[in-house]
C-alpha cells in the first residue's frame, strides 16, 4: 500500500492509499509504530484515500492509538469516507481514536 | 593479514575443493610410480609405440641391404640342413663374385663338420684302407670354407653363452673398440660367455659379432644392443660390425654422457642408442605379397647356386646369410608382428643406411614427468568440477593434446615421447576428482534431505499443533445441541466454523439462574495462537464475571474491558502488539423476554419475528474491549416479544468474500433471514445462513472466522408475566 508523507510543522501527516486490511494491515501498522519512535510524536492519519477498513484495520489504528498513549505522542484520524465512516460507527471507534473531519480541523484543534 | 599469510588462506581454501588432497596423493603416487618405472608402466609406454610403429611403419627404400636365405626351396633342391661346408663354401663364393661390400653371416660353426672326408672315413669302417687313407689326406671341408669367406670382407657372428667359468675362448679376435667418456659396461647388456666358430673358419673373418636380439619383458624386439659387455670386454653386434667392415674403419666409438651411452659412431654413421647402447628399431611393414617391393631385399640360396639370379647385383651390397627355412628358424615378436632374427639386422641395416632412427632424448624420463605434473595439477586445479558436463571436455582435451603431441613427435621428428602414461595418470586423477565431487554433491544432496525432512516435520508437528489448538479452542465453547433439552421456553443455537488460521471468534451461553440466560458472541482481533489465547482468556473472564457480578451486565462488561485492556497492554509492551475483542454481550429473561445488554464495538444483533422486516437493534454501545483502559459501558435493553429472536454474528459473516472479492454484507443477511416461511427455530436460522454464506462464497477460501449465534425467546404462554421485571 502506498502511503503519502507530508509534515507540517511537528505534525506528520501520513496518507495512505487503497485499503487497510489483512494484507496491507501489518506493513502499515510496522510503519506507523516506527514513526512514532522514542515517543512524542504528533501524527495525524488522513484517511480521505482510503475507501475501506476491514477488522485488521481497526486492529491498527487502534494498536497505533494505545502506543501513542503509552509514548505520550498525539494520533489522531481525519476525512473519513462513507463507508469508512459507518465502520467506525458500528466498532464506536470514536471512543478510542480522536477523528476530524478533515486535515484543517485536526490542524486548528492541535495549534 | 600478512601477504604469506593470505596466500597460506587461499591455498587452504583451494585444497578445500573436494577430492584435491587425495588427487595431489595420487599425483604424487603416480609420479613417484613412473620415476621407479616397473613393468607395467614400461609395457603401457612401449604398447603406445608399438602404436606408433604399426600405424605409420618406416616406408621402404630399396637400400643395398640383401639378404641370403636358406629357404624352404634352397633346401628342397639342395638337401637337408646342416649341409656339407663344402656347399655353404660354394654359395659363399657365388655371393663373393658379386663383391658385396660386406658379408654377414648369420651362422655359428661351431663343431667340425661331419662330413670332411676324414670324419667321413672315420664314421665309415668298411672303406678300403686305400680309399681311407686318400680320404684322410684331403683337407677338412672347413678349408674350403674359409678360403671362401678369404675372398670377401666376412662378418661372422658369435653367439652368446651363459657359460661364465671357461672364460673367452682363446685366441678370440675382437674389434676394437673406442671409449669416449665414462666407462660404458655397467650400463651395458652383459653375458657371461660367446660361442665362436671353430678358429680355422675363423681365421677367415674381418669381423664378428653378436648375434643375439633379446627382446624386452614383455617379449618384443625393440631395441636391439648394439654393443654388449662380455667379461670386461665390450663386443659389437654383427650389424655394427657389418657398418664397420663396409665402411672399411678399424673400430668402432662407443660414446658416453654422464655414465649413459649417448651414440655409437662407425665410420661415417652415427648410431643414437639409449643409455644400454641399444638401437631402437624402425620397422618397416612386413611385405604384403610378392609384388610387395621389399621383395628385393631377399634371395633365395638355390637361386643363387643354380644360376637364377645375377650375383653382380649384390655389388657394393650388405650381404646377410642366413636361414630361413621353415622349422630351422625362431621366429621374434616385434611390434609390427613375427620377423626372423635375420630380418631385424636387415632392418636395422637400412635404418641406419637411409638415417631413419626412432630416438628418444636422453631427458624424455625427465620430461614426461613434467608432463605428468603439469597435466595433472591442470586436472585437479583448472577444471570446472562443479558442472560435470562441462568437466569431461577439457580433460578429454587434455588427454588428446597429449597423445597427439606424442604422436606427432614420432611422425615428424622419430622422436618416442610417451604419452599414454601422461594420459592415464590424468584420467585416474579425473576420475578421483569427479567421485569426490559426486560424493560431495550426493553428500549435500542427502544434508538437502536430511533438512528438508526436518523442516517438513516441524512443519508438520506446528500443523498438529495449530490443530491441538484449534480442538482444545472449540472444546472450550457449548457446542452440544440442543443445549437445554428440557427447556422449552427458549431455544438457543450457535455456529462456529474457524478459518484455516486459528481465529478469535468465540461465542458463550449460560443459565445464571432457572430464569436467566446470559449469552455472548466476540471477535478477538488478529489471528493464530495469540489470538487464539486473548479468546480463551476472553471467555474465562465473562464466566467469572458473571459468577461474581450476578445480573449486572454493564458492570461485567466494564470490568471484563478493563481487565482486557491490562493484558492487551501487557501484550503492547512485549510484543508491540496489541489485542481487543469487539463484543456483544447480554442477558436475557426468560420469564419477560427483556434483554439486557452491552455493545463493544461489534456489529448489532438482528431481532426476527414473523411478519416483520429483520432489523439490527438500535444501540449506543462503547468501543471494543481493551481498545480503551477505562470505559463505562452503558446499560441497554430490548424486549422481545414471545417467538422473537435474536441473531448475532461476527464480522466473519458480513466479510465473507466471493472468488471476486465482494463482500457478502450486513444488507445480505437480512434480506436472507427476511425469507419465507418465517425461521421459528433456532437452529434453521443459523443454518439457513451459513448455507447461503457457503454458496454466496463458492469455494473462496475463507479469510475469517464465521460465528452465527441464535437466541429464541418462547416464553411461557403467560402474557401477563411480562410486566413483572
Amino acid at each position: 500500500m502506498q502511503i503519502e508523507e507530508t509534515r507540517r510543522g511537528a505534525i506528520l501527516v501520513l496518507t495512505p492509499v487503497g485499503r487497510i486490511d489483512n494484507e496491507t494491515g501489518p506493513a502499515f501498522q510496522t510503519r506507523l509504530l516506527a514513526e512514532m519512535g522514542g515517543g512524542g510524536a504528533t501524527i495525524l492519519l488522513d484517511l480521505s484515500k482510503v475507501q475501506y477498513i476491514s477488522s485488521a484495520g481497526l486492529h491498527v489504528l487502534i494498536a497505533a492509538t494505545k502506543q501513542s498513549k503509552a509514548l505520550n505522542g498525539r494520533f489522531a484520524v481525519a476525512a473519513l469516507q462513507p463507508i469508512v465512516k459507518e465502520i467506525f460507527t458500528i466498532s464506536r471507534l470514536s471512543h478510542v481514536v480522536p477523528i476530524f473531519d478533515d486535515v484543517t480541523a485536526a490542524m486548528a484543534a492541535w495549534s | 593479514m600478512t601477504p604469506a599469510g593470505e596466500w597460506g588462506t587461499r591455498v587452504a581454501a583451494a585444497l578445500r575443493v573436494p577430492g584435491r588432497l587425495l588427487a595431489l596423493a595420487a599425483l604424487v603416487a603416480m609420479t613417484v610410480l613412473r620415476l621407479y618405472d616397473p613393468p607395467p608402466i614400461e609395457s603401457l609406454r612401449m604398447r603406445l609405440f608399438d602404436v606408433f610403429q604399426r600405424l605409420s611403419p618406416r616406408t621402404y627404400v630399396d637400400q643395398p641391404v640383401r639378404i641370403v636365405e636358406i629357404d624352404d626351396e634352397t633346401l628342397r633342391l639342395k638337401g637337408q640342413w646342416p649341409w656339407p661346408r663344402t656347399l655353404l663354401a660354394e654359395l659363399v663364393q657365388r655371393i663373393a663374385s658379386g663383391g658385396p661390400s660386406v658379408l654377414g653371416v648369420d651362422i655359428l660353426f661351431l663343431e667340425p663338420d661331419r662330413l670332411s672326408p676324414s670324419r667321413l672315413a672315420e664314421t665309415l669302417p668298411d672303406l678300403s684302407k686305400d680309399l681311407r687313407a686318400a680320404l684322410q689326406s684331403l683337407p677338412p671341408n672347413e678349408f674350403k670354407l674359409a678360403n671362401a669367406f678369404r675372398a670377401v670382407p666376412t662378418v661372422l657372428g658369435l653367439g652368446p653363452s651363459l657359460d661364465g667359468e671357461k672364460g673367452l675362448p682363446s685366441p678370440l679376435r675382437l674389434t676394437r673398440v673406442h671409449e669416449f667418456g665414462e666407462n660404458p659396461r655397467p650400463r651395458l647388456v652383459t653375458y657371461p660367455n660367446l660361442l665362436r666358430s671353430l678358429s680355422v673358419i675363423a681365421a677367415a673373418e674381418q669381423g664378428r659379432g653378436l648375434l643375439a636380439v633379446e627382446p624386452e619383458t614383455d617379449g618384443v624386439i625393440r631395441r636391439v644392443p648394439l654393443v654388449v659387455h662380455v667379461d670386461g670386454r665390450i663386443v659389437p653386434a654383427v650389424t655394427l660390425d657389418m657398418l664397420r667392415v663396409a665402411e672399411r674403419a678399424s673400430f668402432v666409438r662407443v660414446e658416453t654422457e654422464d655414465a649413459t651411452v649417448r651414440q655409437i659412431v662407425v665410420g661415417r654413421h652415427q648410431l643414437p642408442t639409449d643409455a644400454r647402447g641399444r638401437l631402437w628399431v624402425h620397422y618397416t611393414a612386413p611385405p604384403t605379397g610378392p609384388a610387395d617391393p621389399q621383395g628385393a631385399r631377399y634371395i633365395s640360396a638355390a637361386q643363387l647356386l643354380d644360376g637364377g639370379y645375377d650375383p653382380a647385383a649384390l655389388r657394393g651390397a650388405l650381404v646377410l646369410l642366413g636361414v630361413t627355412g621353415l622349422g630351422l628358424v625362431d621366429l621374434k615378436a616385434t611390434p609390427l608382428g613375427l620377423m626372423q632374427g635375420i630380418d631385424v639386422h636387415a632392418q636395422i641395416l637400412e635404418s641406419v643406411l637411409s638415417g631413419g632412427f626412432l630416438t628418444r632424448p636422453r631427458q624424455a624420463d625427465a620430461s614426461e614427468m613434467a608432463i605428468i605434473v603439469l597435466a595433472g595439477l591442470v586436472v585437479v586445479f583448472a577444471v570446472p568440477y562443479r558442472r560435470p558436463k562441462l568437466a569431461a571436455l577439457p580433460v578429454v582435451a587434455l588427454a588428446a593434446a597429449l597423445l597427439i603431441g606424442a604422436w606427432a613427435q614420432y611422425r615428424l621428428f622419430g622422436v618416442l615421447i610417451d604419452g599414454a602414461y601422461p594420459t592415464l595418470s590424468s584420467l585416474i586423477l579425473f576420475s578421483v576428482m569427479l567421485g569426490a565431487t559426486f560424493i560431495a554433491v550426493e553428500a549435500a544432496r542427502r544434508r538437502l534431505a536430511v533438512e528438508l525432512d526436518r523442516q517438513r516435520q516441524i512443519a508438520a508437528r506446528i500443523e498438529g499443533e495449530l490443530n491441538a489448538a484449534r480442538a482444545i479452542q472449540m472444546g472450550l465453547l457449548p457446542r452440544r445441541f440442543p443445549a437445554f433439552p428440557d427447556r422449552t421456553d427458549f431455544d438457543i443455537h450457535a455456529l462456529i466454523e474457524p478459518a484455516k488460521a486459528v481465529g478469535g471468534d468465540l461465542y458463550d451461553f449460560m443459565l445464571i439462574d432457572a430464569d436467566h440466560l446470559f449469552f455472548m458472541v466476540g471477535d478477538v482481533s488478529g489471528k493464530g495462537i495469540p489470538a487464539a489465547l486473548f479468546m480463551a482468556m476472553t471467555k474465562e473472564l465473562f464466566r467469572s464475571n458473571v459468577v461474581r457480578r450476578g445480573l449486572a451486565i454493564d458492570r461485567i462488561v466494564t470490568e471484563a474491558n478493563a481487565q482486557i485492556a491490562i493484558a492487551s497492554a501487557d501484550l503492547l509492551r512485549d510484543t508491540s502488539d496489541m489485542m481487543f475483542v469487539t463484543s456483544f454481550v447480554g442477558i436475557l429473561n426468560l420469564q419477560t423476554g427483556l434483554v439486557q445488554f452491552c455493545n463493544a464495538g461489534h456489529d448489532s444483533p438482528f431481532v426476527l419475528a414473523d411478519g416483520a422486516t429483520p432489523r439490527q437493534i438500535e444501540c449506543r454501545g462503547g468501543p471494543p474491549l481493551g481498545a480503551k483502559d477505562e470505559f463505562l459501558y452503558p446499560l441497554e435493553s430490548h424486549r422481545l416479544r414471545p417467538g422473537e429472536m435474536l441473531l448475532m454474528f461476527t464480522d466473519g459473516v458480513s466479510e465473507a468474500q466471493d472468488p471476486l472479492g465482494h463482500f457478502y454484507s450486513v444488507a445480505q443477511v437480512a434480506t436472507v433471514l427476511a425469507m419465507t416461511p418465517p425461521l421459528r427455530a433456532a437452529e434453521a436460522a443459523v443454518t439457513r445462513l451459513y448455507a447461503d454464506i457457503k454458496t454466496f462464497s463458492r469455494g473462496a477460501e475463507q479469510a475469517d472466522d464465521i460465528t452465527i449465534l441464535a437466541l429464541r425467546w418462547v416464553g411461557s404462554g403467560d402474557d401477563d408475566d411480562a410486566s413483572r421485571d
